[in-house]
Formats: structure tokens, sequence, C-alpha cells
């Protein structure tokens, strides 16, 4: 598995969150794409959505499975990613960049109640047996 | 029950692949990625590791009268040196499994039914008067499938002459030393052979036709490569709760002979089935899932049996069951429901991918 980056937050459910100025971006992690497999549908909530954080706000599908993506945050989706909805593979490629989900308007200290990446990749490496 | 393995669990692992329990065995669910893997078979050649496929061996100057009763294909009139496809079915006429039999020798059988269905298709047998021997750890069982399989098993193989067998023939095979055999047989619709190697030379064959250009492939890409093809799935298309003709499998029926569960069959066949099977073509992006409802504007047309993500055509494909008066014809637009949200898409007669798209790619 790749590094998780410093520069946001990680919940349990595999998600990252990280801070952008006054917007939170949301998508999944690189351990998350790797459970998936091949990424093939991305449902995701449209602009002006009301998404509570730890509830389920889109969904990821894959060949194997198909999965619910649960927020890291509560707020309103200031814009989804249409790159990723045209083009799923980029999940499996680019998890943290390209691969993003939503843009998120919230409130951005509660990022702080999240996972750092250090405790993420203990957490995983936990699960992982 | 004895703990079941392939004994290429360990080949499998210094490749990487990512197991599932399937019927008490690891298998590999996946190497490289599912599409990736089932374009490799589409576009030149993969290898499949299905040793956990069941291996029934019957012996004996009665054992095929026994299969026959048991089996609702033709088996007196199975040649050695020939398989065929057959059901075995419930009095009811639901299916206890689908399965090949390989005429071994004169008195001699090879039934290979799905890993989960072994006990009750042994069962089955014996109530027909068979006497099976499980042989689950005499072979591993290697499906070598694309475009390029021809080529590639004379390379792993020079000796062995595969390529002159006919579709549903075997020959017996040099195999690393030891001798196994090879048949004409697959699951993915594309050319191919299914190689039986003895258990103790299985990695070595395996890596033979690994060196030869084959790329590994797991479970995963078996199934959409035959859910592409619109072929049945025990559990899925196939079951105790579904007959042979809901099933479209009525060319799986040698209606000459008797077997156990015609009676209801035969009942089946003079009223026509209840039930038929129809295939659904996405037109907007989603995968349809088993369960999920196929819909036109004001009913239920039916539920799918297996549905998944067409790497061939790039969208949802599905398989779906639905009452046989209300079967909806190829062309009419119809939906799933998905998870609380409509896919718009398509009926269609699989198999979804044709000759022409395959080769294609």
């Amino acid at each position: 598995m790749g590094e998780s980056p410093n520069d946001r937050r990680y919940t349990s459910q595999h998600e990252w969150a990280r801070a952008d100025g006054d917007r939170i971006v949301v998508g999944i992690t690189d351990y998350a794409q790797e459970q998936l497999g091949d990424v093939v549908y991305v449902g995701l909530p449209d602009e002006g959505a009301v998404i509570a954080q730890g509830e389920p706000m889109g969904e990821v599908e894959s060949t194997k499975s198909v999965s619910d993506v649960y927020s890291p945050v509560s707020g309103t989706v200031l814009e989804k990613n249409a790159d990723v909805e045209g083009s799923p593979e980029l999940l499996n490629s680019d998890p943290y960049s390209k691969g993003w989900l939503v843009a998120v308007k919230g409130d951005a200290s509660s990022l702080e109640e999240l996972m750092t990446a250090e405790e993420y990749e203990e957490f995983v490496s936990g699960s992982d047996g | 029950m004895t703990e079941r393995r392939t004994p290429l669990l360990e080949a499998h692992a210094e490749l990487g692949a990512k197991l599932t329990e399937f019927a008490g065995w690891d298998m590999p669910l996946q190497f490289s990625g599912i599409v990736s893997e089932h374009n490799s078979v589409r576009s030149s050649v993969g290898v499949f590791d299905v040793s956990h496929l069941g291996k029934l061996r019957l012996e004996g100057a009665s054992a095929g009268k026994a299969l026959d009763r048991a089996v609702t294909a033709d088996i007196g009139a199975l040649e050695v040196g020939r398989a065929t496809y057959a059901l075995v079915l419930y009095d009811d006429g639901g299916c206890v499994d689908d399965l090949f039999v390989y005429r071994l020798g004169s008195h001699e059988w090879l039934v290979v039914p799905n890993a989960a269905n072994v006990q009750e298709v042994a069962r089955a047998l014996v109530e027909a008067g068979a006497s099976p021997v499980d042989e689950w750890s005499r072979w591993a069982i290697l499906a070598v499938q694309g475009p390029g399989s021809f080529e590639t098993f004379d390379r792993a193989f020079p000796a062995g002459g595969a390529g002159e067998l006919e579709l549903h023939s075997w020959k017996g095979l040099e195999v690393c030393g030891d001798t196994g055999f090879v048949a004409r047989t697959g699951y993915t619709g594309e050319r191919g052979f299914e190689l039986y190697a003895p258990s103790a030379v299985a990695p070595q064959a395996y890596g033979a036709l690994l060196d030869a250009g084959c790329a590994p492939v797991g479970l995963g890409a078996r199934d959409t490569l035959r859910l592409e093809m619109g072929y049945a799935l025990y559990g899925h298309e196939i079951s105790p709760d579904i007959n042979p003709l809901e099933a479209g499998l009525g060319w799986a029926i040698d209606w000459e002979s008797s077997f156990r569960g015609r009676e209801a069959l035969d009942g089946v066949r003079e009223s026509g089935p209840a039930r038929r099977l129809f295939g659904f073509l996405c037109k907007e992006r989603g995968v349809p899932r088993a369960g999920y409802a196929v819909v036109d504007e004001d009913r239920t047309l039916g539920e799918v049996t297996s549905g998944n993500y067409s790497p061939t055509l790039g969208t949802g494909i599905a398989l779906a069951l639905g009452p046989a008066e209300s079967t909806p014809e190829a062309g009419r637009a119809a939906a799933v429901e998905a998870r609380g949200r409509r896919i718009d898409g398509v009926i269609v007669k699989p198999p979804f991918v044709g000759k022409g798209e395959r080769t294609k790619k």
C-alpha cells in the first residue's frame, strides 16, 4: 500500500478528508481502492446535497461488490468530481488526488476528530491481520 | 471434512493473488485486477486454477447405466475420448447441479460438478446405483482460455497435440513426466482447453503455462467472462428452485432417455416453463446485481439472477428470471432498480458479447 499523505485526516471506514481553503475535499484511501478492486461505478451526491459525518453519502462499485461511502465530515456539497464519475478507474489509479469525490462546505475543525496518517496506517495494519 | 487445498496455493501466493474462500477452498479471486485479467482472456490467453471443481470417478460395468439414470445427457452415446455437459435433477425437475462428464474408458467416467455440490451430486449418483469415488486431490484443473490458447498450450506442451482436439473431446497427455489429460472445454466463450494435471506436477505445469505466455486469471474474471456469454451459474440461473427449461437449458436434455426428474420435466415441457431467463444491458452508468428488480413503466418483469460490469462492452449487464407470460422482447426499454436508483437499459438476448466483438478486441 502507498504512503498515506500527511496533509489530511482518515476514518475507520477508509475515507479521507483534506481542508483546502474554505472547502473540505473528501475521497477514499488507497487501502479502500485496493480492497475494492477495479472500480466500475461511482455514485456521488449532487451540489447542494447535505451530508452528515458517518452517514452514507455515495456509493462505489467494483467488479466484486458495491460499497457505501461514508462522509468523513458534515456539510453541504459544493462540487462533485465529474471526472471520477465518468472515469471510475481514477479511484484505483490516483485515490488521493485525481480520484477525489466531493468538495464540502463544513467545519474544518471537525477533521481533528479523525485519524492522522500515522494513526490510520497503524489502524490498517491492525485490521489487515 | 478434510480441508481441501489446491496444489497451486503457494504458486498463487508468489504471483500476488488475492484469495477468496469458495466452498471450503482458498482460490484466487484476482491477480492484477479483474478487468485486465478479463481482457487478457478476450484478447490473448489466460490460465485459471479451477482445481476446486469436483472430481467424482465412476468405474465398473454397471456405472454407465447408473450415470445415465442420474444425468440428463445420453451417457450411452458418449464415446471414450469425449465429454458432455449435463444436468442432475431432483424428482420435481429442480437442478441439483450442472456438470461435465468425461468418458475416460469403456467402463470409466469422470464427473465434474461445481465445488459446492460435490456431496449432493455424489448422493444422487449413489441413489442411481453408482459408486462414485471422490478424487478431489488427484488432479489440479487448469483452464487455458483465449484466442491465443492453441499456440500457447503447444509451446508449454509441445508434444501434446492438443490443437487437434475437437470441441468437447479429450486426450491423454504427458504432463511434466506424469500422465494427465487435456480437454477442449471451457467456460469463457473463447477457444481453449482444460488441463487435468496430476497434483504432484501441477506447480510445474502451471509454471510452464505461465512461461508460455498465459496471464494468471482468478475466479472474478471467470465470472465476468461467463456472464458476457450468458452462461448459467449454479446458485444463480440454476438451482433447486429453477428447472432447466426455465433456465433455457433444454438443449442439455436428452429427451430420448430416462433420468431422475424426467416426469416433472415432461410436465413443464407440456405446459411451458413458468418463468424465462432474459438479458438486460445497461444504457447508463451503474451495475445490476443479483436480486435487483427489472421493471418497465408499470410492472416488474423479473429479478436479476447475475449482474456485473462487462469489461468488453464497458457497461453493466445482467441475466434475469421472470414470469414467462410477461417475458419482455429483445429491444424493449426497461430498467433495473438498484438501491433506490433506476438504471435504464434495454432487454437483450444473450450472449451479450458475440464472436465479432470478441475478435475485434
